[in-house]
């Protein structure tokens, strides 16, 4: 995973017009559709809340769940392994691999492999990995990196994707989006139909049943766990689900977080390879479990809340700070509030303070979001560790200065006559500052951040006690 | 890298639930094992369910597919479902092969289109998984399937709700049916429509046969023909599954 710079790079994206149009569309589409959507639910926008129950209820219970999940896919026939960590994880995918003598593999989405680098392992191993979700594919072409969980090539345009596909796909230059979706719909088939090993993501597991589920609109899932001869599936640990009617809400409401939909085009429940006589699916199935930080998360109530996410992007689809930087800026697999959270937790608070410190606190990702998840709680605690320090989860102060800062206002608001001196000092000071129509246009030091890109009303020369004072006395006087 | 088994890895888990050594909970614990008096009722409303009410939820259906690209529709009976299909191959042009072929699970209800005889005027060969067939013949079906154009199945239910068709996977109903080919056709009975998800599951967790079956090694749910909106958020049908879903429902 690459630490980015997050002011740069928010810099970056601010600056491109063709990425502010495309994320405004997403949010103006996707997220007031998601709105609309719960609004319209029969049992109303309140099904989040009971949503949030259940996933709730599954973490914690994760022990037992997952215990009972292993069992099942045992007995399905499955294999699964248990990865502490994301490098064991990918020991794990090369060794199945290898067994299998795999040479090329497809990928359907999957933020986890994106987690813990996925491809980069498996082409080091001369495996070629194709990305099969068209978003994905397209990023995959570009060398670049998705910038939307859903829609991980938001920021592309279709020209761009067009010169893209003439260079790498060599067809006739087209920015017509269904011709460009054939063409890559062509690529794509001959891969699927060679490869010999299909990589899943798993969105919700269910422990009654052992079995796993993974969800898209394209198909492309589909064909990758049915077609190729082995099947490796990864799941964060922290998905799996009790009872199987627990995701008639969950699928529901995933859909409409996703993408404004009642029902995700493709569902499917897998819990096995093949059985003898059937003439697909595959002959070995695998289910990597993964913890990679999580059982950290699960460790602090505090935090716990953040493990029922279901990762399906709402929260970026009406977040005013994505909605403006982007993907990108935030450096890591996971973008948005959703990752100005989790990032922090997984690869450390100081390593992405930039993530928890850039979002606004307005509490829109948390109505949208299907399982009503109090993201911006959260991030006040984050900042807060990172204000104070913390010794669980090993944070440093972030920044020093501002903590002896407020130290010292602490002090000083608390004594009235030292506080009118401050004022008075300031007031006088002030004069040596630049104006900008009559507004204060820079500070030194510290504030300087501050008058970047604002301007400062300056103090009175009076303070408003004082001139209280003054008039309510005249008056009473009167 | 931290190589530990599963017992380690449940016991990270464990600690840091604060999860005592004397709890003994298991599944069965934690969820419902025995059907609920609403479970019970809603099972009931769905066995007792007459044509009137089936007509109904077919136009839910068809009205929620719509939206979705989704063409349903009622058929009096094999005959008119299978000159309907034999009417699409005729017109549509094939994808893959040179060749229009045709895949179709080898399920009573496909059967009884006789769709070699229908199809057989436009020279169009209907491909069935041949069960009787050794594990080579099986691997052929699904070459057949990738070369063909039309896939008919039949489908477990269809949700009104959310216009969703539910299959499970079993031996002569290949998944490959619904999702190699250009156009699926799922044939189905106004009686396997479902009002909505809630239904399903409680059929699949309560009925007792499906309880007995279990949800199979693959168990998929398709809404609408495969679509994609990831170039400039422009929805485009066909993305790797099916660009065309017609569920025809023969109404005998
Ligand atoms: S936090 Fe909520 S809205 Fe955001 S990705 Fe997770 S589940 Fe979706």
């Amino acid at each position: 995973m690459n630490i980015l710079n997050y002011k740069s790079e928010a810099e970056c994206a601010i600056n491109n017009p063709v990425l502010q149009k495309a994320l405004a569309n997403l949010q103006e589409r996707i997220g007031k559709g998601t709105a609309q959507g719960y609004r319209e639910l029969p049992e109303g926008p309140e099904l989040r809340l009971k949503a949030h129950a259940i996933r709730m209820r599954s973490i914690e219970n994760l022990d037992i769940l997952l215990i009972a999940l292993a069992d099942g896919i045992r007995k399905n026939g499955g294999h699964i392994h248990f990865a502490y960590d994301g490098k064991t994880a990918l020991k794990h995918c090369l060794e199945i691999a290898r067994k299998h003598n795999v040479k090329l593999a497809v990928k359907g989405k999957s933020m986890l492999t994106e987690e813990i680098g996925l491809n980069h392992a498996l082409n080091d191993a001369g495996i070629e990995t194709v990305e099969t979700d068209l978003g994905e594919y397209i990023i995959q072409l570009a060398g670049e990196k998705p910038s939307h969980i859903i829609a991980p090539a938001i920021h592309k345009t279709k020209e761009q994707i067009g010169r893209l596909f003439q260079d790498k796909l060599g067809i006739a230059y087209t920015d017509d989006p269904p011709a460009l979706t054939r063409a890559a719909r062509k690529a794509l088939r001959e891969k699927f139909l060679q490869a010999d090993m299909g990589i899943s993501g798993c969105n919700l597991a269910c422990a009654e049943t052992g079995h796993i589920t993974t969800v898209s609109n394209e198909g492309n899932i589909r064909m990758a766990t049915t077609l190729p001869k082995v099947h490796v599936a990864f799941m964060g640990m922290e998905r799996v689900t009790a009872d199987l009617k627990d995701h008639e809400i969950l699928f529901r409401l995933l859909a409409m977080g996703a993408a404004a939909q009642k029902m995700a085009g493709y569902v499917s429940y897998i819990g096995g390879p093949a059985r003898s006589g059937q003439t697909d699916g595959p002959e070995a199935f695998h289910l990597i479990v993964i913890d990679n930080g999580r059982s950290r998360i699960l460790a602090d109530t505090d935090f716990r809340e953040m493990l029922c996410c279901i990762r399906c992007g709402g929260c970026l689809n009406v977040c005013p700070v994505y909605g403006k930087i982007g993907g990108h800026s935030y450096g890591y697999a996971y973008s948005g509030p959703v990752g100005a959270v989790v990032n922090p937790l997984l690869m450390g608070i100081n390593r992405a303070s930039d993530l928890c410190l850039g979002e606004s606190l307005c509490g829109a990702c948390m109505e949208a979001c299907p399982v009503n998840i109090d993201i911006p709680r959260m991030l006040l605690l984050l900042r807060a560790k990172l204000a104070q320090g913390d010794k669980t989860w090993d944070v440093k102060v972030k920044s020093r200065v501002e903590q002896v800062s407020f130290a010292a206002w602490s002090c000083l608001i608390q004594s009235r006559p030292l506080y009118d001196l401050f004022l008075k000092t300031a007031y006088h000071g002030q004069k040596l500052l630049p104006r900008n129509n009559k507004m204060i246009s820079r500070l030194p030091f510290a504030g300087k951040g501050w008058t970047q890109s604002r301007d400062l009303q300056p103090l009175a020369e009076q303070s408003f006690i004082s001139r209280f004072k003054d008039n309510f006395a005249e008056k009473q006087n009167d | 890298m931290i190589e530990i088994g599963q017992a380690e890895f449940i016991g990270n888990i464990k600690k840091a639930l604060n999860r005592k050594d004397s709890c003994k909970q298991t599944l069965e614990d934690i969820i419902q094992t025995v059907p609920n008096s609403d479970d019970l009722k809603l099972l009931e409303k769905i066995k007792g369910r007459d044509n009137k009410i089936h007509a109904a939820l077919f136009n839910r259906l068809a009205e929620n597919g719509k939206s979705l690209n989704m063409v349903v529709t009622m058929k009096k009976d094999a005959q008119s479902a299978a000159a309907s299909i034999a009417r699409i191959a005729a017109q549509k042009n094939s994808e893959w092969g040179d060749k229009k072929t045709v895949v179709a699970w080898d399920h009573p209800l496909v059967r009884s289109l006789e769709l070699s005889t229908h199809l057989q005027a436009c020279n169009i060969p209907v491909h069935y998984p041949d069960l009787k067939s050794g594990s080579n013949q099986l691997k052929k079906f699904s070459t057949q399937a990738a070369d063909s154009f039309i896939g008919i199945t039949s489908a477990d239910f269809c949700i009104a709700q959310t216009a969703t068709l539910t299959m499970k996977t079993r031996v002569g109903q290949p998944r490959c049916v619904s999702l190699l080919p250009s156009i699926h056709i799922a044939v189905i009975k106004p009686g396997q429509i479902l009002s909505d998800l809630k239904e399903l599951y409680t059929l699949l967790k309560w009925d007792s046969d499906e309880q007995t079956e279990g949800i199979t090694d693959c168990m998929t749910f398709i809404t609408g023909p495969s679509k994609t909106a990831d170039i400039e958020a422009t929805l485009v049908n066909g993305a790797h599954g099916p660009k065309e879903l017609y569920v025809f429902v023969l109404n005998e």
